[in-house]
């Protein structure tokens, strides 16, 4: 029994050596360990936490540069078109161009030729006219010359008759036209008609220029017969 | 690996720069160009605006023409015809170079050329008229 309660007390005593070990070596060694271990995690979590920030950075910045290139890609890509559309109306602009400067140098000629044949023409048609107007202001004075002097009017009418009209025939009447008309027929021959005043005589007269072709003194006769006639009036009047 | 990235941004970066400013430069030309396209069409037009001008004035000349043609053809020769017949039968050339008042010519008789001289403020009309007549053969 003795041993027994020795034992007891000696593993009591082991027993709390053991504890007390334990709780010196806890203490001690365990201690430090476990300050160092808790020390190496907080560290390791800390760098941990300092390299998932950086990394998260990282990749937002990474992200960024992305997005970015593909915006740069798609600018580039949208203005490519656009330079391509632009450059096909320039060449289209620049064909229109020469076009024009083609018809312009066309134009610019034809308006040249134009304007030298036109002076030309200018020229032409002034010297002529000059050259007329002279000669009709000279027919003119002749005309009237004739017409003031010899007191009659010879002028075309209608159906290619010729007109002949005598003033200063009636000495109370100077103004008063005694006149006939005359044409050669298809055959050629003189043909004498409309006087006014009628003259009797005339039938005669157109046989005689017809046998004669003395107009003038068929002229003078007509001349004389119708101051006989005016003179007659006279008479008959008084 | 991020300097390649980084590299690649950079490259396309200076590339959009590069098209952008050749998109400038074509479209600062294409406004140039489209300028002188619309001075062009200005001008051209203009030019046919000339040419119609010119145009209109040569079919005024040629109504012109037309005018001094008749005048040479037609008027002139009929009114020679008169004065012709005129001569033919009174045998007289006037003088155009007298003064107004007076009446000078020659009749060219059948033998001799007389002269004739009158101062119309000194005889009716109707004397000179009966005057000169009476040169004129009656005879048939």
């Amino acid at each position: 029994m003795m041993s027994h309660i020795k034992t007891e007390e000696e593993l009591d005593i082991f027993n709390k050596s053991i504890n007390d070990f334990w709780n010196r070596f806890r203490n001690t060694t365990l201690n430090e360990h476990y300050s160092q271990v808790v020390g190496l995690r907080d560290t390791y979590k800390d760098s941990t936490e300092a390299l998932t920030e950086r990394l998260s950075t990282k990749i937002k910045e990474e992200d960024r540069m992305v997005e970015t290139f593909l915006e740069f890609r798609n600018k580039i890509h949208i203005q490519n078109k656009l330079i391509q559309e632009k450059q096909d109306n320039l060449s289209k602009l620049v064909d229109s161009i020469r076009e024009k400067e083609w018809e312009m140098e066309k134009l610019t000629k034809s308006i040249q030729d134009l304007k030298e044949s036109l002076d030309k023409k200018k020229e032409i048609i002034s010297t002529a006219n000059k050259a007329n107007k002279e000669k009709l202001k000279m027919l003119q004075k002749s005309y009237d010359l004739y017409k003031d002097h010899l007191g009659l009017e010879i002028r075309k009418i209608y159906g290619g008759k010729l007109q002949f009209i005598f003033r200063k025939i009636d000495p109370k009447a100077p103004e008063k036209p005694f006149t006939f008309s005359l044409r050669i027929n298809e055959e050629g021959d003189y043909e004498i008609s409309d006087s006014a005043p009628h003259l009797e005589c005339l039938a005669e007269f157109q046989e005689k220029i017809r046998k004669t072709n003395k107009f003038s003194a068929f002229l003078a006769n007509v001349r004389k017969a119708f101051i006989a006639l005016a003179c007659n009036e006279c008479v008959n009047s008084v | 690996m991020e300097e390649d990235v980084a590299q690649k941004l950079i490259d396309e970066e200076e590339t959009a720069q590069y098209v952008e400013s050749k998109l400038q430069k074509i479209e600062s030309e294409l406004q140039k160009t489209s300028e002188k396209d619309a001075s062009l069409k200005a001008d051209l037009h203009l030019l046919m605006k000339e040419l119609e001008e010119l145009k209109e004035m040569e079919q005024d000349l040629t109504k012109t023409e037309g005018e001094v043609d008749e005048d040479s053809t037609v008027v002139i020769p009929s009114a020679v015809y008169v004065s012709q017949l005129y001569h033919r039968v009174s045998k007289i050339e006037w003088d155009y170079e007298c003064e107004p008042t007076v009446i000078k010519g020659i009749h060219h008789g059948p033998n001799i050329a007389q002269p004739i001289h009158f101062d119309s403020t000194q005889h009716s009309k109707k004397f000179i008229s009966d005057y000169l007549w009476s040169l004129v053969d009656t005879q048939w």
